[in-house]
């Protein structure tokens, strides 16, 4: 589904305060797998997690989404494909605070042709499965912080996407909640959603399948997880 | 619907903000509205009197006693005032020339309507640029025999109707038929024989007309005798036009006869006078006007930014949810020219009872499609500008950036 071949991206590019983000990264992701992204901070795991939610540009290399290189597709193109293919989760909850948990789960919806009653039905369905079906009309900041989690995790599920990138998606949360929020995205990879997490707390990554570790933006490590 | 509510979702943030713009942009609409309005109406003056000033047009104000009582508070002593009587004065000119004064008496119609009628000469009527509803034009309209006809302000007369009625001259009844030979268009404005000035200027002299109030032709009016203005209302103008065939000399002699009854100002000084008066009204004007529109477009210019980049979060997730730059764009558009359009409703709703009620509104209200189209303007430059910024400002702003400067938020 997606290859990374030899990306290499540096910020600040050609200044005295260079910083290289990544180096030389290769990587595939298969449908349904279960990926963590381990390092440390500075790593490069963020960039890595942008450049595949199509959101950064590199300078070298090549980013093949169902064998067609993204580098080529124009800016609408890489919108369209992150409106279908890629959900994405941030540590954060990322919820617009003026708008309730439905409108927030909605909101993929709101740039696609869907009506409004099939929007409100898919975000009914999306929050069902994540277990907070009853606050659909709370306002995001009445919900709790994990609350908010399975609201943004709904988001990213309501367009039933092929791959989900979750950036730290239990950085906020207390360890009970972190382990719910766990579970939830491993039963979403069971329906045949990719699930790329990451993270630097190894009981996170041993919920995955493949632990990637990166280092100095490079990949040292690509093992199979033996649960 | 959509765009409106992720667009309105940036409002909704800050309400008390926005709350404060709308405020302030409902003002600074209301004062273009003003100025422009009254730019207008000196312009639409002058352009009344376009015809006028071509011509060798006089304003006679005649000094009698009385005028001069008013004038002075009565203080004066007055001994060398001639008695005025404008067929005298008449017979004393050269070439005939039409002397128009004004004559107001009441008419009433079969139907129950009245009108108080204002007779002047053809030539004064004719002169006028009168501004007419539909494509009826006054020069068209020819003399009937027994007929008066009549140019309305408002109320339901429409071009050509008939009506039957009377007349109250003096002490008599005078039975009559009328025609509408025009209706005005707003401003209902005509060239009146009852204000002054030192400086006489259009806007000095051209006076609204009263929904209740008409110009008559005085050539229809029966053969009855006439008072003349000067005894009717106290005030004594006349509007004189020189026949053309005169010779300079015999103008000249004309203008010394005029002269000696009371003070002369001619088109040309007219005009002089209605040029020197818009531009200084432009000159004292037009630093409130481009006060105004700066400060209008840089409060919402700023406050749009402002929100822009209190917003990247938002924006930020909409791009990461699929909105295209496109699309931010347009969200950005509705959300000013939602804030832009709740300023301008009500701007034009105080704009619309104030002309409807013109005696409620502070400053007198012209509004006229120039009055529109200005306002139109200013709100497109207002929605323009502020969408150029913020167009300027995401443009600058790659997505990973918005992203980052969300997760410092």
């Amino acid at each position: 589904m997606i290859e990374l071949k030899n990306i290499y991206k540096t910020y600040n590019l050609g200044q005295p305060n260079a910083v290289v983000a990544l180096n030389d990264v290769s990587l595939k992701i298969e449908e349904g797998e279960f990926i963590a992204i381990i390092g440390k901070s500075g790593a490069g795991k963020s960039t890595l997690m942008h450049i595949l939610a199509c959101v950064e540009d590199y300078e070298k290399g090549e980013y093949l989404f169902d064998d067609q290189p993204v580098s080529k597709l124009s800016e609408s193109k890489k919108a369209k494909l992150r409106n279908k293919s890629i959900g994405t989760v941030f540590q954060d909850y990322s919820l617009i605070e003026t708008f309730s948990a439905g409108e927030n789960t909605e909101l993929p919806l709101m740039f696609t042709r869907c009506s409004k009653k099939e929007r409100k039905q898919r975000a009914e369905n999306a929050l069902r499965e994540v277990g907070i079906s009853k606050l659909y009309d709370q306002n995001a900041l009445k919900l709790s912080g994990g609350q908010r989690q399975r609201a943004a995790i709904a988001r990213a599920m309501i367009i039933k996407p092929r791959i989900i990138l979750a950036d730290e998606p239990t950085g906020a949360l207390d360890s009970e909640t972190s382990k719910q929020i766990m579970q939830l995205l491993t039963r979403i990879n069971k329906t045949g959603a990719a699930v790329v997490i990451i993270t630097h707390e190894k009981e996170i990554s041993d919920y995955c399948n493949r632990k990637i570790v990166i280092s100095d933006g490079r990949i040292v490590s690509d093992t199979l997880n033996e649960k | 619907m959509r765009l409106f509510k992720l667009a309105f979702g940036l409002i909704y943030r800050h309400m008390l903000l926005h709350a404060a713009l709308i405020i302030q942009m409902t003002a600074v609409f209301l004062i273009l509205a003003n100025i422009v309005s009254t730019i207008c109406l000196n312009l639409y003056s002058g352009n009344m009197m376009k015809n006028i000033f071509t011509q060798d047009f006089y304003r006679l104000e005649v000094l009698t006693e009385r005028f001069l009582r008013v004038s002075t508070g009565g203080m004066t002593d007055i001994s060398e005032i001639e008695a005025f009587d404008p067929e005298k004065v008449r017979g004393e000119l050269k070439g005939d020339p039409v002397f128009c004064n004004e004559y107001v008496y009441p008419a009433f119609f079969a139907d129950g309507r009245c009108l108080d009628l204002i007779f002047q000469d053809e030539r004064l009527i004719k002169n006028t640029n009168f501004l007419l509803r539909g494509t009826a034009n006054i020069e068209a309209s020819e003399k009937e025999e027994g007929v008066i006809r009549i140019i309305t302000a408002g109320g339901n007369y429409k071009t050509g109707d008939s009506l039957r009625g009377y007349i109250e001259v003096e002490d008599k009844t005078v039975e009559c038929e009328f025609k509408v030979a025009g209706t005005l268009k707003k401003p209902y404005s005509y060239l009146s024989a009852t204000n002054s000035a030192v400086s006489l200027s259009a806007s000095v002299i051209a006076e609204e007309l009263m929904p209740g109030q008409a110009i008559a032709f005085l050539d229809d009016m029966p053969d009855v005798t006439l008072k003349s203005a000067n005894d009717y209302s106290g005030f004594c103008i006349y509007h004189v036009f020189f026949d053309d065939s005169l010779t300079s000399k015999e103008k000249a002699g004309n203008l010394a006869t005029l002269q000696k009854y009371g003070s002369v100002t001619s088109a040309k000084e007219i005009e002089e006078n209605t040029k020197k008066e818009i531009s200084i009204w432009l000159e004292k004007k037009l630093p409130s006007l481009i006060f105004a529109a700066v400060i209008a477009v840089s409060g919402l210019s700023a406050v749009s930014l402002i929100n822009i980049s209190g917003n990247m979060n938002t924006f930020s997730l909409y791009c990461l949810s699929g909105c295209t730059k496109k699309r931010l764009y347009a969200i950005i558009l509705v959300y000013i020219l939602f804030i832009v359009s709740v300023s301008f409703i009500p701007a034009i709703g105080v704009l619309l009872i104030s002309g409807f009620f013109r005696r409620l509104a502070a400053a007198f209200v012209f509004i006229n499609h120039y009055t529109f189209i200005t306002l139109g303007i200013t709100a497109l430059t207002l929605i323009l500008i502020p969408v150029l910024f913020s167009l300027f400002a995401f443009r600058r702003k790659p997505l990973r950036a918005m992203i980052l400067d969300y997760k410092k938020q």
